[in-house]
């Protein structure tokens, strides 16, 4: 099963590697350890 | 620009640390087999369960066949009550037709004595690939085996010192491993898509939940990391809600 959502790029990002860290909120009955996966931002991606 | 290299480095190598601190280090897994059958095939290929809190308990599975030239792999050796000991005759499970399932109807955590049901490896494929799935605490099923993006999965190795290994961990807490990369558009907001489970050891080796686990409404939290146009680090929070 999978989470997932949109993950909003800000205009005045550089294009790159950036990381997007994924845990639980710490409001929920689960722990979590924050994982960092490593992402690439572009500006217009390959059709 | 090389402020911007330093710092991103920084906080690559700063992440992995803190983050290395919290896992098992699955580099110093102690992979000795106590005692092994003789295999049928030429080429038995190994994989590794391991559970509990510290991924110190380990379960071996080893697949062989009936016949050295068979085709596929249709035994699998499974050490079920973890004391490295492949040779009891109650560990050599058969596959009935192909593709090949090995069953067992429950199994005993050998870190908390928690009973899991349903376990099952299934095979497929030429190379083959396998999936071993099984309910955790006999509620949620867990699947180990993924790869990050789809293709392919994972794979048992001809060697315990390189076997992947699974880490079956349904108490948490929770890793997270990305499905179906891809680059993420500046200005846009594409879909980021992740499991919920434990980190393996090896090439498409983590376990993820296969049910739900988290209630109704819950998600995951994503937090963008990233540098602007100045070289300052930025970051974006978005809650990852929607399931599938």
């Amino acid at each position: 099963m999978l989470y997932y959502g949109p993950v909003r790029v800000p205009t005045q990002a550089k294009s790159g590697k950036a990381i997007v860290r994924v845990e639980l909120p710490k409001e929920s009955k689960f722990q979590s350890l924050a994982t960092d996966i490593e992402v690439e931002l572009v500006k217009d991606k390959p059709k | 620009m090389w402020k911007y290299r330093v710092s991103f480095a920084a906080l690559l190598v700063s992440s992995a640390l803190a983050y290395a601190d919290e896992r098992p280090d699955f580099s110093k897994l102690d992979r000795r087999i106590l005692k092994e059958p003789v295999y049928t095939s030429p080429k038995p290929l190994y994989g590794l369960l391991v559970f509990g809190p510290n991924a110190d308990k380990r379960i071996w599975m080893v697949l062989d066949k009936t016949k050295p030239d068979s085709s596929s792999y249709d035994v699998l050796y499974f050490d079920r009550n973890a004391d490295g000991d492949l040779t009891a005759s109650d560990k050599r499970l058969v596959a009935n037709g192909a593709p090949a399932v090995f069953t067992l109807p429950e199994l005993m955590d050998p870190a908390t004595g928690a009973r899991h049901t349903n376990l099952e490896v299934r095979l497929s494929g030429d190379q083959p690939t396998a999936m071993v799935s099984l309910k955790w605490r006999g509620k949620m099923k867990m699947g180990g085996g993924y790869p990050p993006d789809p293709g392919v999965y994972m794979c048992l190795s001809a060697k315990p010192e390189t076997a992947p290994v699974v880490w079956f961990q349904g108490d948490g807490p929770f890793s997270f491993q990305r499905w179906c990369g891809g680059k993420l558009t500046i200005g846009g907001a594409d879909d980021l898509k992740v499991f919920l489970g434990q980190l393996g050891s090896g090439p498409s080796s983590f376990c993820a939940f296969q049910d739900h686990v988290l209630p109704t409404g819950e998600g995951a939290q994503a937090t963008l990391i990233f540098t602007d146009q100045e070289g300052k680090e930025r970051r974006q929070v978005c809650p990852l809600k929607e399931r599938c």
